[in-house]
């Protein structure tokens, strides 16, 4: 610690640092900024947040999502949700981290992942809907009291008790979750729950908040509705604005843009709640110019309503 | 002088079996050869002799004294385990170490002093190490083998001073040597008694060539053993390459939760010896003796070499239930290859990633749960069909340098949802373009289109009609192997309904389906004389024998091309990487893994379209079909 303490403080001095690699890298590492003790660099509640590298998301997100909490990006298909997951998958693994993207749906399409910047060889992809079915010790897992009880009113038939294969898929994905989260060591774990989702009971949401907390990852849920009610830190709502077709000359072909989202966030424990953005997302982000004139006067950082 | 310790695990069959099943230990316990009534015990465990059974009593004798008596037959296979063990735990003190009778291990002390500051505590290091793998030893220190091993017969630690030896043996009774029959039969035991002998010390006394024309070589060896003179150095065993644990079954087990009780066991056994000698496990071989004295082998690949015996039996769980064994398991043997652990020491001014041997537990398990071909790297594939992956094995490499200045953006990359396996629809055009498009869980008016963008490959791998001309010059075998594709296809699962075969008949394509190929080509073939015959062939054989026909066929029906198609433009597409997968490679769904026999590639016309239910999805018109397909939603 000692050690640690005085080539931090060696920082300072920059004439000396610049011929040391080992204080270089040091320099290199944006939250090592003082000097922590050896818990403190480990403490959970330290304000560490991964960024999305897009500026306008991350300035309504105060930053980025926040680490060891459960976040959820929430919105239909082609609400852009995919792709923001995928924009904090490329933060993450640009900086060096592991992550895992676990999905139900088998909607991952490594192309486009890649696209958005994404190292994948450095993303563990699971998926369950693969899986025709569930293994004995996960049919179990979970089953919401209230679904438990809707169905038991439904028809006293003991087969009628059995959880859908939708509620039996899920509980394999969460079950794989934790699986993730228990090994530890992953910087973000993306959840694509798909489209076809139900709102996981509160013991599996403490359970896997509490996963997330000790292993000190982001849990990014892809989700249509909210998934984990309260102990969800952020839920942001995306909806799409308007999907951009253009031709680059008269008579020339018609060009897919890209999609533009509003964002928006609905909840968000750590403060910022009710702000918004317009984010967008194309198929060739270098080529910007394609954007609608009103979208380039405002400079692509217009926020509406964001609150302190 | 050398300094020599023996351990010594007196009654050791009793204590392999007790090791074997700790559920025996403190039983009354006794081997014999059968479970008959007139079977003589032959060896007791420490409680059996309590109860005052004594060996070479008959079994109906000994339950007569004790009716709680276990009667187990001797294990050979706990009993090299055993072995093992002990040699494991003395090569953890001493490098040379010589393995004696069974239970019984030598090993030269020779320059551990450094280590440890005397001989009793090398000693009950010993002690501590063996009890560690489940046996309770007893250890002698001496300057030579014998009376070490004579040392460690006394029970418990018993270290004999240098000098000290002769006094040590002038004491001991002569029954403490055990003295078995010689070659001609004579009980030594018993003329020793007679003479008068009752310690080593007398024996000693007397004239060894006296004895030696009396008793023989063995009465010399007796003499010199009793004198306490040298014998033979330690000879250091051989390395072993792998670590082994096997046990014999008492009945076959047919499913997989005793069985990964037994191996668990086993399998914490193993991880114990290898932790004893600071090793880590590698690779697994497994060996299951099943009825009819047949064995099944497999090795099992470890990535990340750990002593977590949870992993290892998921890994084991997971073999096991892809290739399940075809009889009942009688005797299970696992090997492992001994590794020196790896460093897992995450650097300190890098992000955290997992640690590898949990990482592999991880991977396993998650395998388990989802299916080993859902688990991985998904990687695109190299080819231009835009839906093909590949799975790879998880592997993160080192982080790169982080850069703090990384530039923010202002625009996402749009991600595209794949829909695996893509979906057929119906498209309703208008002036050439899509108007409407219904389908599974889809039916919405096209608000924008951007398209069409033709893709197309694997073309080459087409056969040239022109440079063909006749099916006669198609090979035979290239028929038959498209013939047999197509029978891979059926077996896989598809339906035959998707499958027909496309004809191409004086230059004019036409096609049939799959339960009319036979009237087909009954109708479209007249060889001469064959027709539709074939007597004594098979269905395939015939479709082969047909287009070998075809050039003796009449020119009004000349068949130029036989090809199988595939309602489904994923099978119709497959690529050669695809019809042979690469070990690791991911076919989400049936459809992605079933192939046909198409020989003329793909053709496509990509389209982008804006629906008004909200979403921009990705679809194609599949020209060889003439069929569309929604194959990813832009979100």
């Amino acid at each position: 610690m000692t050690r640690l303490t005085v080539n931090v403080c060696q920082l300072d001095d920059a004439a000396e640092i610049s011929a040391s690699p080992a204080i270089v890298k040091v320099s290199q590492l944006p939250e090592i900024s003082g000097v922590f003790r050896g818990h403190e660099l480990t403490r959970k509640d330290r304000d560490d947040r991964l960024s999305s590298g897009l500026s306008t998301l991350d300035t309504i997100l105060s930053g980025g999502i926040a680490r060891g909490r459960i976040s959820e990006i929430i919105g239909r298909a082609g609400s852009g949700r995919t792709s923001l997951a995928a924009s904090f998958a490329a933060a993450a693994t640009r900086r060096g981290e592991v992550a895992a993207w676990i999905e139900s749906s088998g909607a991952f399409d490594p192309a486009s992942i890649a696209a958005s910047g994404v190292d994948l060889a450095r993303v563990l992809w699971a998926s369950i809907s693969t899986r025709s079915g569930v293994p004995p010790s996960c049919k179990s897992f979970e089953l919401s009291s209230r679904q438990f009880e809707s169905r038991a009113l439904q028809s006293s038939s003991r087969d009628q008790f059995q959880p859908s294969p939708i509620v039996r898929k899920q509980s394999a994905l969460l079950k794989a979750v934790e699986l993730v989260l228990e090994a530890g060591g992953f910087g973000l774990v993306v959840v694509d729950f798909g489209d076809a989702a139900r709102s996981i009971s509160s013991s599996a949401a403490l359970r896997l908040a509490r996963a997330a907390e000790r292993c000190g990852a982001v849990v990014l849920m892809i989700a249509p509705h909210r998934m984990c009610g309260t102990f969800a830190v952020l839920s942001l709502v995306l909806r799409r604005v308007e999907a951009s077709f253009g031709r680059l000359a008269p008579g020339a072909p018609s060009l897919f843009d890209g999609l533009t989202i509003d964002a928006t966030v609905a909840r968000n424990k750590l403060g910022g709640r009710g702000a918004s953005a317009l984010v967008y997302a194309m198929t060739d982000p270098a080529a910007q110019f394609i954007l609608p004139q009103s979208h380039r006067r405002n400079d692509l950082r217009k926020i509406h309503g964001l609150q302190s | 002088m050398g300094r020599i310790a023996c351990i010594l695990v007196s009654d050791f069959s009793i204590a392999a079996l007790v090791r074997a099943n700790p559920t025996l230990e403190g039983a009354v316990l006794a081997i014999a050869d059968s479970t008959a009534a007139h079977a003589e015990l032959s060896v007791l465990s420490l409680r059996a002799r309590e109860r005052g059974i004594r060996p070479a009593m008959t079994l109906a004798q000994a339950r007569a004294i004790s009716s709680d008596l276990i009667i187990r037959a001797r294990s050979q296979a706990a009993e090299h385990s055993a072995a093992a063990a002990l040699a494991d735990a003395a090569e953890s003190i001493s490098p040379a170490v010589e393995v004696g009778a069974p239970g019984c291990v030598w090993l030269d002390l020779a320059g551990l002093g450094r280590i440890y500051s005397s001989e009793e505590e090398v000693a009950a290091e010993l002690q501590r190490r063996v009890r560690r793998l489940g046996m309770e030893a007893a250890v002698g220190v001496a300057a030579n083998r014998e009376i070490a091993a004579l040392a460690a017969r006394c029970g418990g630690i018993r270290v004999i001073a240098p000098g000290l030896e002769r006094e040590f043996l002038d004491w001991l009774p002569l029954d403490v040597l055990k003295l078995g029959p010689t070659e001609s039969g004579l009980d030594l035991e018993l003329t020793l008694a007679r003479w008068g002998l009752k310690r080593l010390g007398d024996l000693a006394r007397l004239d060894p060539d006296a004895v030696g024309s009396r008793l023989g070589r063995r009465g010399v060896e007796l003499v010199r053993l009793a004198r306490g003179g040298d014998s033979r150095p330690i000879q250091p065993r051989q390395r072993t390459e792998t670590f082994t644990e096997s046990i014999e079954l008492e009945y076959g087990i047919e499913t997989l939760e005793p069985l990964g009780f037994m191996m668990r066991a086993m399998l914490d056994r193993l991880t114990a010896r290898l932790a004893l000698r600071g090793l880590v496990a590698g690779d697994i071989i497994l060996a299951l003796g099943i009825g009819g004295h047949r064995n099944l082998s497999r090795r099992i690949a470890v990535a990340a070499p750990s002593n977590d015996a949870r992993a290892m039996l998921t890994l084991i769980n997971l073999s096991l239930e892809a290739a399940p064994p075809e009889a009942a398991v009688e005797s299970i043997r696992i090997d492992l290859e001994p590794r020196a652990p790896r460093p897992a020491q995450n650097d300190m001014f890098l992000p955290p990633a997992p640690a590898p041997d949990r990482l592999e537990t991880t991977i396993a398990r998650l395998a388990a749960l989802c299916g080993p071909a859902s688990v991985g790297t998904l990687m695109p594939e190299n080819s231009h069909r835009p839906e093909a992956v590949r799975l790879e094995r998880f592997a993160p490499p080192p982080p790169p340098p982080v850069n703090p200045d990384a530039p923010e953006h202002a625009v996402a990359q749009l991600v595209i949802r794949a829909v695996r396996p893509a979906v057929e629809i119906e498209v309703m055009c208008s002036r050439g373009g899509p108007e409407f498009v219904r389908g599974p869980n889809l039916g919405a008016r096209v608000v924008s289109i951007a398209g069409p963008w033709r893709r197309d490959g694997e073309w080459w791998q087409q056969i040239d009609p022109d440079a063909a001309g006749t099916s006669a010059q198609c090979p035979p075998d290239n028929n038959r192997h498209r013939l047999d594709q197509h029978e891979l296809q059926i077996v896989n699962g598809h339906p035959r309904r998707q499958t027909a075969l496309a004809l191409t008949i004086s230059g004019k394509e036409s096609e049939t389906s799959d339960a009319g190929i036979e009237e087909a080509l009954a109708r479209r073939v007249r060889g001469p004389g064959e027709g539709i015959g074939w007597p004594g062939l098979s269905r395939d054989e015939r479709y082969a024998d047909a287009s070998s026909l075809m050039p003796e066929s009449p020119p009004l029906v000349a068949v130029r091309d036989i090809r199988f198609l595939n309602r489904s433009p994923y099978a119709a597409k497959k690529t050669p990487d695809a019809q042979t997968p690469r070990e690791g490679a991911h076919q989400p769904k049936s459809q992605l893994r079933e192939g046909t026999s198409a020989r003329r590639g793909f053709v496509r016309d990509y389209y982008e379209l804006a629906l008004d239910d909200g979403g921009v999805y990705r679809i194609f018109r599949d020209l060889n079909s003439d069929q569309w397909f929604v194959d990813g939603v832009y979100d």
